[in-house]
C-alpha cells in the first residue's frame, strides 16, 4: 500500500506539467494578448509593445512557457496582469474557500439524497417509481447548469424572494453572533448548493442504481436473503456496501465535473469565489492568473482521485490485502 | 408414512416462469418427502429444475417471473404457502437453511467469515454479539477448520474453495436447523476436496440427526450420502427408489443412462456412455414422455401419453410405460 502510495504521488508531477502545457497551448492559441483590452485612447501602439516586451510576451512560446514552469517549480505562480501585479497564488487563496465550501457541500448533499433514491430505484426496477426517477435524472443531467441557476433566481429569488439572489452573506448586515452569521451564510447556500448538486446527485443515482442491480443478482445476496435476514438488512447491510464501492470511483471521477459546474454556479450567484476570478481571467486572456487557476484546478481533481483510489481500496477486502 | 413423521411434504409443486419467448414450466407437478433426519437426494441432468425446486421451498425464488403453486408444501407440520413473510424468515436459516454450489460467490466479500457465521447465531439463536462471536468460532471449528480464530477473522476471497464450503456448511448448522438444502454442495470443487466436504455432511448429519436434501446433477455423489434418490428429468420426478435399490436395479431408462455414464457406478469395465441427445423444450412441452425422443426402449405409446405414476415394488415409484403392463397382468397394487 504505502509502496503504492508513493508511486501514486509520483505521477502526479509529470500528469501536472503535461496538463499545464496543455493549457498554456490553448491559451495561447486565443486570438490577442493579455494587453489586448489596454488598447484606446490612453494607449499607444508603442506602449503596448514596450509593456509586452517588459513583460516578456514577445518571447517564443516554448521559453515562455519554460520560465512559467521553472518559476512555478520554485513556488511562485507569477502575478497577475489583469489585477495590476497581485501575485496568483494571492489571489487563488483568497478565492479558494467559498468555492470549496459551495463545491463540497454541494458534492455531499448530492450523494446522501442519491444513496436512497438510487437504492430505491434498483429494488423497484421498473416500477413507476424508477421510470419516474430515470426521467428526472435524465433530466437533470441535460439541463446546463447556468440555465437552471438563473431559472432557480428568478423563481425562489425574484418571484417569491425565499433566497437571497446572490453573494455570500447580506452585504452592510451586522451579524450579532456566529451563529447569526452561519444562518445568513446557510440561506444564501440554498439555491447554489441545489443548481450545483442537482446534475451530480442525478449522476451518482444513476451510478447507485446500476451498482445495485448488478449487486443485487449475485448469489451472496441469495445466501443473506436464505438466512432469513429482513429484506432491509439485505439491501443495505449486504447489497448496499458492496455497490458503493465503484461509487467511490465514481466520486472521484466527478470532480472535474463538480468543479466546472461549480465555476458556472459561481458567476450564476456572483458566488465570491474562484469562478468570477476565472471568468475575467479568461475574458482578459490574463496568462498567469489563467495558468495558475488551471494548475490549481488539476492538482485538486488528481489529488481528489487519489484519495478516491485509498478509499475503494480501503472499502474493498479484495484489494486491501493485495 | 404418514403426514405425521413426515419433516417435509411435497405434494404437485409446480414452477413456471413467464419469459419473453413464453410460459416456460420448470417444475411440473412434483411430489416428494423427507423424514426428520434422513437424506433424499435429488438428481438430474442440468436444467431439470432441481433448483428452482429448493428454491421455491424457501420462497427464495423472485416472483415474478417465477410463479410457484402447489397442492401442499407442508413443513414440521406448517403449510408453508401461507405463512406471512416474517414466520417465512424464522424458517429460513433457521429451520431450513441451504448451502449453496459456487462458495467464492455465496458468501458476502465485504465481510468477515466470523461475521457472516454470527449474523446467523444472532438471528435465529437470539445470541449477543460477544456470544456469538464465540460460538462462531466454535461452528468453524466444528466442521473441521484449521485454527478457527484465524479463519473466523478472514474475508471471503482469503480461503480456498473447500475452506469456503465448510464455512458454508458451519453457517448453515448455526440455526440448528431441522432440514439442510444443499445445492450442488460441491460441484465447484476439485474432487479429493469434494469427497472431504462430502464427508463432513455425512458427518454432521449422523450427529445431528439433520434431514438433508442433497442436490446434484451427479448420481455418484448422492449415492455416497442419500438414503432415497429422487430422479428429475424435465421439471418431473421420473423415479424414486432407496438408493441401494436405485443403484442395483434402475427401472427408469434415464436413470440407467444416469448410471451408465458414471465412472464408479458403471464398473470399471463397461464403457462410459453419456445419454444421447438434449432435454426437450421446456418451453413447448411434446406430448406424451419427456424422455422418449432419447430413449432406447420407447414404444408408440410413449411418443403419444404421458405415462402413469406406477409403484412396481413397494417404497418405489417410477413414471414409464414399460412397468405399466407388467403390472396390469401382476394385478398391481395400484
Ligand atoms: N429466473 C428464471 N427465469 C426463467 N427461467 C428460469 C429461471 N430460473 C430457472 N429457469 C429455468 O428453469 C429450468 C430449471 O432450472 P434449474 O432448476 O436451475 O435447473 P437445475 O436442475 O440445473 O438446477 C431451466 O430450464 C432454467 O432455464
Ligand atoms: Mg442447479
Amino acid at each position: 500500500m504505502r509502496h503504492y502510495l508513493a508511486r501514486r504521488l509520483l505521477q502526479v508531477i509529470p500528469t501536472l506539467v503535461g496538463i499545464s502545457f496543455l493549457v498554456f497551448l490553448i491559451i495561447n492559441a486565443v486570438p490577442g494578448s493579455s494587453l489586448s483590452y489596454l488598447i484606446g485612447p490612453h494607449m499607444t501602439w508603442e506602449q503596448i509593445e514596450a509593456r509586452e516586451k517588459q513583460l516578456g510576451l514577445d518571447r517564443p512560446l516554448l521559453q515562455r512557457y519554460l520560465t512559467w514552469l521553472s518559476e512555478t517549480a520554485r513556488g511562485n505562480l507569477g502575478y497577475s496582469i489583469r489585477y495590476s501585479g497581485r501575485s496568483v497564488a494571492d489571489l487563488i487563496r483568497a478565492r479558494l474557500g467559498p468555492t470549496l465550501l459551495l463545491t463540497f457541500t454541494a458534492l455531499s448533499l448530492s450523494f446522501l439524497v442519491a444513496v436512497p433514491i438510487g437504492v430505491y430505484s434498483a429494488t423497484h426496477q421498473y416500477s413507476r417509481g424508477d421510470y419516474l426517477v430515470t426521467f428526472l435524472t435524465m433530466a437533470a443531467v441535460s439541463v446546463p447548469v447556468f440555465f437552471l441557476g438563473i431559472a432557480a433566481v428568478k423563481l425562489f429569488a425574484f418571484d417569491l424572494g425565499w433566497f437571497p439572489v446572490g453573494g455570500m452573506t447580506d452585504i452592510g448586515r451586522e451579524h450579532g453572533s456566529r451563529l447569526g452569521y452561519l444562518l445568513d451564510l446557510a440561506h444564501h447556500l440554498v439555491l447554489p448548493v441545489s443548481v450545483l448538486a442537482c446534475a451530480e446527485t442525478a449522476r451518482f443515482v444513476r451510478f447507485i442504481r446500476s451498482s445495485m442491480l448488478e449487486v443485487l443478482g449475485q448469489d451472496y445476496i441469495r445466501t443473506a436473503r436464505a438466512k432469513g435476514l429482513a429484506q432491509r438488512v439485505v439491501i443495505y447491510r449486504h447489497a448496499l456496501r458492496n455497490a458503493l464501492i465503484p461509487v467511490i470511483t465514481i466520486l472521484g471521477l466527478s470532480l472535474p465535473l463538480l468543479f466546472s459546474g461549480a465555476l458556472l454556479t459561481e458567476i450564476v450567484f456572483a458566488w465570491p469565489g474562484m469562478g468570477v476570478l476565472s471568468l475575467e481571467a479568461v475574458q482578459t486572456l490574463d496568462y498567469p492568473l489563467l495558468m495558475g487557476i488551471n494548475l490549481f484546478l488539476a492538482l485538486m481533481v488528481i489529488l481528489g482521485n487519489l484519495l478516491a483510489d485509498i478509499f475503494y481500496a480501503a472499502a474493498d477486502p479484495r484489494i486491501r490485502y493485495r | 408414512m404418514t403426514a405425521l413423521d413426515c419433516l417435509l411434504q411435497v405434494e404437485d409443486l409446480r414452477v413456471a416462469f413467464d419469459t419473453f419467448q413464453g410460459r416456460l414450466t420448470a417444475v411440473d407437478g412434483i411430489s416428494f418427502r423427507v423424514k426428520p433426519g434422513e437424506v433424499l437426494g435429488l438428481v438430474g441432468e442440468s436444467g431439470s429444475g432441481k433448483s428452482v425446486t429448493s428454491l421455491s421451498l424457501l420462497r427464495l425464488l423472485p416472483q415474478p417471473p417465477g410463479k410457484v403453486e402447489a397442492r401442499a408444501l407442508l413443513f414440521d407440520g406448517r403449510e408453508l404457502q401461507g405463512l406471512g413473510e416474517k414466520e417465512m424468515r424464522r424458517i429460513r436459516g433457521g429451520e431450513m437453511a441451504m448451502i449453496f454450489q459456487a462458495p467464492a460467490g455465496a458468501l458476502n466479500p465485504v465481510y468477515t467469515i466470523g461475521c457472516q457465521v454470527e449474523e446467523v447465531l444472532r438471528l435465529h439463536r437470539g445470541l449477543s454479539k460477544k456470544e456469538a462471536r464465540t460460538r462462531a468460532v466454535e461452528m468453524l471449528r466444528l466442521v473441521g477448520l484449521p485454527r478457527p480464530e484465524r479463519v473466523a477473522r478472514e474475508y471471503p476471497h482469503r480461503l480456498s474453495g473447500g475452506m469456503l464450503q465448510r464455512a458454508m456448511i458451519a453457517m448453515a448448522l448455526s440455526g440448528k436447523p431441522k432440514l439442510i438444502i444443499a445445492d450442488e454442495p460441491t460441484t465447484a470443487l476439485d474432487v479429493t476436496i469434494q469427497a472431504q466436504v462430502l464427508e463432513l455432511m455425512k458427518e454432521m448429519q449422523r450427529r445431528f440427526n439433520t434431514a438433508f436434501i442433497l442436490i446434484s446433477h451427479d448420481l455418484g455423489v448422492v449415492a455416497e450420502m442419500a438414503d432415497r434418490v429422487a430422479v428429475m428429468y424435465a421439471g418431473r420426478i421420473v423415479e424414486e427408489a432407496e438408493t441401494a435399490a436405485l443403484l442395483k436395479r434402475p427401472l427408469h431408462p434415464y436413470t440407467g443412462g444416469l448410471i451408465a455414464s458414471r465412472p464408479a457406478l458403471a464398473g470399471e469395465r463397461k464403457p462410459l456412455q453419456p445419454i444421447p441427445g438434449q432435454g426437450p423444450d421446456l418451453l413447448n412441452r411434446p406430448p406424451g414422455c419427456l424422455y422418449h425422443p432419447r430413449c432406447h426402449r420407447r414404444r408408440e405409446i410413449c411418443r403419444q401419453e404421458s405415462p402413469p405414476e406406477l409403484q412396481p415394488e413397494p417404497g418405489r415409484r417410477v413414471s414409464c410405460w414399460l412397468y405399466a403392463e407388467e403390472q396390469e397382468d401382476g394385478g398391481g397394487d395400484r
